[in-house]
């Protein structure tokens, strides 16, 4: 297992070299550059070259590349922003608590909402038990997360009071945006067990157990649930990943400072420290997700953990 | 299984808590009442010298001031930080008398050195040494005077000032290069800094020792709302007291009894740019067809509802120097058809595409241009683009049409920079080296600089109006409105088109 950990963690210096790589490129193509963006319309070319200069974009690619990477691999530094002129490690740490509560709660809110309805469809498969939590996943997992903000905001903000609209101030400004991002997640995680378990229900070892005379609620949570949960727990997990920087949507709605619209507002600025340093953070929480999905296997599977165990001995 | 799901929740309130850690909820008086607004972006800085941000600067004229403050609604200069100022015979040197008993919030008097230091340090910052690019030299006689050297006349150097705003020269000493990202007391405003979190909300309070009195309203409170449909939920929720709503909500909430509402016309034009050196644009009079074609109306029904005002002339006639006569190209599918005829090109002709910024007004600019000109029989493409994108595109010449916009505050000089001749790369439409006498157009924005009889401008830029409008190149659409709305407990004497003055505002 040790060298299983080691071995991922190794593959993550190529993971952050191409990704850096691909993004210092990406910008490096889009036109304009950080002066304009900075300056804005009606800006003088001499002033908008002064910027670049300042902000060291005018030198060559390759050799803003090696220096970005030199400061950030020996010195732990990602750059200063080049709009807010703030450290951009200090942002992404300021940030990320807020990236993932969001994410980290949407998953949990999600599987809290979609594995037991999933099971229950599939186990009541045909029956209104089953039709009516299908149609709600379908119609769920079809919504935009920005909708169902909005339709939150309406209902619990706007008639009832009960949360604030936006902001990050409570424990309160966690709870629509949770909501919101979780639901659709959990419209398709309700999809996934629903399917992975009607799989697994139908396995032999399954069927032999309820020959045996198991207790038919000991068949479903003992043996068919652990089996059918490791799919479930992938999507879980690559979900979480993607949420944390992808919830650009639910972030401005519900004006919450995550590691999403830094991120996007350092694009539209050309302001490459925040984008390559928001990405590469991005990319190595995504691998460490990843990691730990996989070694969770170990804790659900018993092959998986019996496989390992035999290696140590 | 049951170990794993109890693992989960632990992790789960582990990582809130962690979250929660360092975020306080927000400071409020425990009887005075705390005034909720909200900025369309979170603060990049509270360095008046790093920005032109509009919603930056839209906070930071609460609590910095410049020596001379230009009131947007008439177009009059009224004394800040100066209590007076006069101009050199030949326009060269401007002199101001520093008002004393004026201190910073950090309880610092404030002196000429200070504004000395301001203006320098300003002039070295390239976000905002344009408004200073004409100063050559700037000194301080005594601790209550300066005295401003220019290299050439500039008739909209107060309008400039407007911009330029004090600061602490010990202060922003003090904070070296964190100066801007923290707290800060460098400010002589009528609120200063109580709290600052740049993306989630900053809070200030009145600043008892201003020199104009204390303000009414004691504190204030900001967060970022970047979502127009989110801000207006928080309005109508009781979050926010004041509010520049959807225009699509504009008759809803104007007819709300519960509040109170005022629609102002923006100091911001939109307008239609032709790039003349690309063919079959190049064509005189199928530019003026295209001009003719332009149904303001529709446009501004399509984008605002109707409520922005028509512009005939490329400024609002607020502004110093605006013209009122000269050129206008008003709706007319007859002249616009005739146009065409005459020019080399015949209907069915495809033009190119119309650049515009996506998803925002001037994708719906663009959408309604496109059906205005199948009706005269040009056939043109929409090409949406992120917005950095199409500000590169336009200041390199890479469009045919162009849907674009934006504010042009004070002074007619202020469009210089849009279609200067000089400044290369920094216009939409590049007029040097081209067909139209550019050079006399260069000739016209010195001179209209260079005078300082008001009236004597107003006649220059009508000629130069009239220059840009005959190339048909430059076309004005409308001025945006700007709708504001309010809580009947606030009495608010005026909302300004751009920067709200919080100082002139009280509780009822």
């Amino acid at each position: 297992m040790h060298r299983f950990i080691l071995r991922r963690l190794l593959m993550m210096i190529p993971i952050i070299i191409g990704v850096s790589l691909l993004i210092f490129i990406i910008i490096d193509l889009v036109p304009g550059d950080p002066g304009s963006n900075l300056l804005g319309p009606g800006a003088r070319q001499e002033d908008i070259d002064l910027m670049n200069e300042q902000l060291g974009y005018n030198y060559p690619l390759l050799q803003r590349y090696g220096v970005y990477m030199y400061n950030a691999v020996f010195k732990l530094d990602l750059g200063k922003s080049y709009s807010t002129k703030k450290p951009v490690f200090t942002e992404v740490v300021n940030r990320l608590p807020v990236s993932l509560t969001v994410a980290f709660n949407a998953i949990m809110f999600s599987l809290v909402f979609g594995v037991p309805l999933g099971v229950l469809s599939a186990v009541k498969q045909n029956t209104l038990f089953d039709r009516i939590p299908t149609g709600l996943a379908l119609l769920l997992a079809s919504q935009p997360a920005f909708l169902i903000g909005l339709v939150l905001m309406l209902i619990f903000s706007l008639h009832l009071g009960w949360f604030p609209v936006t902001g990050a101030a409570s424990w309160k400004s966690y709870i629509m945006p949770m909501v919101a991002l979780g639901l659709p997640h959990g419209g398709r995680q309700l999809r996934f067990t629903r399917s992975s378990m009607l799989e697994t229900i139908r396995q032999d070892y399954v069927r032999t157990a309820k020959a045996k005379g198991a207790p038919p609620r000991r068949v479903i949570w003992k043996h068919a649930m652990q089996n059918a949960l490791l799919p479930v727990i992938t999507v879980a997990g690559n979900s979480f990943g993607v949420l944390i920087g992808s919830a650009i949507a639910t972030e401005t709605l519900f004006g919450l400072p995550g590691l999403g619209t830094f991120v996007v507002m350092g694009i539209k600025q050309k302001d490459v420290p925040v984008v390559t340093g928001g990405i590469i953070i991005l990319a190595v929480i995504f691998s460490f997700v990843i990691l730990a999905v996989d070694i969770s296997y170990a804790f659900v599977d018993p092959r998986i953990r019996a496989k390992y165990s035999g290696r140590r001995g | 299984m049951k170990r794993f799901f109890e693992r989960a929740a632990l992790l789960s309130a582990a990582v809130v808590i962690f979250a929660m850690c360092g975020r306080g909820f927000p400071a409020a008086g425990a009887d005075v009442r705390t005034l909720n607004l909200s900025t369309l972006a979170p603060l990049t800085t509270v360095d008046p010298h790093n920005t032109t941000n509009l919603q930056d600067i839209t906070f930071l004229k609460q609590v910095f001031e410049p020596l001379v403050f230009q009131n947007e609604a008439t177009g009059d200069y009224e004394l800040r930080i100066a209590e007076g100022y006069s101009v050199a015979p030949d326009g060269l040197a401007y002199t101001f008398n520093i008002r004393k008993g004026v201190k910073f919030h950090n309880g610092r008097d404030l002196k000429a050195s200070d504004v000395v230091f301001s203006l320098k340090r300003a002039a070295e910052n390239p976000k905002v040494r344009n408004y200073l690019v004409t100063v050559a030299d700037v000194s301080a006689p005594d601790e209550y005077t300066v005295v401003v050297k220019l290299k050439q006349p500039n008739a909209a150097f107060l309008n400039n000032q407007n911009m330029v705003f004090i600061v602490n020269r010990a202060e922003v000493e003090e904070q070296g290069e964190e100066f801007g990202t923290k707290l800060t007391l460098a400010g002589t405003g009528p609120y200063f800094l109580t709290s600052l979190k740049h993306d989630v909300e900053w809070t200030c309070d009145a600043f008892p020792a201003y020199y104009r009195g204390e303000a009414p309203i004691k504190k204030l409170h900001y967060v970022p709302i970047t979502d127009a449909s989110a801000g207006l939920i928080a309005f109508e929720s009781g979050e926010l007291d004041w509010y520049i709503a959807p225009i699509a909500n504009w008759d809803a909430l104007s007819s709300n009894p519960k509040y109170k509402t005022e629609l102002v016309p923006a100091n911001h034009i939109s307008f239609i740019c032709v790039n003349y050196l690309k063919k079959p644009l190049d064509d005189d009079n199928l530019r003026k067809a295209i001009a003719y074609a332009i149904d303001k109306d529709a446009m501004n029904i399509a984008v605002f509802s109707g409520h922005a005002v028509n512009a005939d002339f490329l400024i609002g006639a607020q502004n110093t120097g605006a013209p009122t006569t000269g050129i206008v190209y008003d709706y007319d599918l007859q002249k616009a058809k005739e146009y065409l005829a005459k020019s080399a090109y015949p209907k069915g002709t495809h033009i190119g595409s119309i650049n515009c910024s996506a998803g925002g007004n001037y994708e719906k600019m663009a959408v309604v241009l496109q059906a205005n000109l199948a009706e005269i029989g040009l056939t043109c493409d929409i090409n949406r683009l992120e917005s950095a994108t199409n500000l590169e595109y336009a200041r390199t010449q890479k469009f045919d049409l162009l849907a674009t916009g934006g504010e042009v505050v004070g002074d007619f000089d202020a469009w210089r920079l849009y279609c200067d001749t000089r400044a290369v790369g920094a216009y939409y439409v590049k007029y040097e080296g081209g067909k139209f006498d550019y050079k006399k157009m260069d000739k016209l924005w010195d001179d209209g600089i260079s005078v300082a009889d008001t009236a004597k401008r107003k006649e220059i830029y009508t000629e130069l109006n009239n220059m840009i409008m005959d190339t048909a190149t430059m076309l004005p659409v409308f001025h945006r409105p700007t709708p504001f709305v309010w809580t009947t407990d606030l009495n608010i004497p005026r909302n300004y088109s751009i920067f709200p003055q919080v100082y002139e505002w009280s509780w009822k």
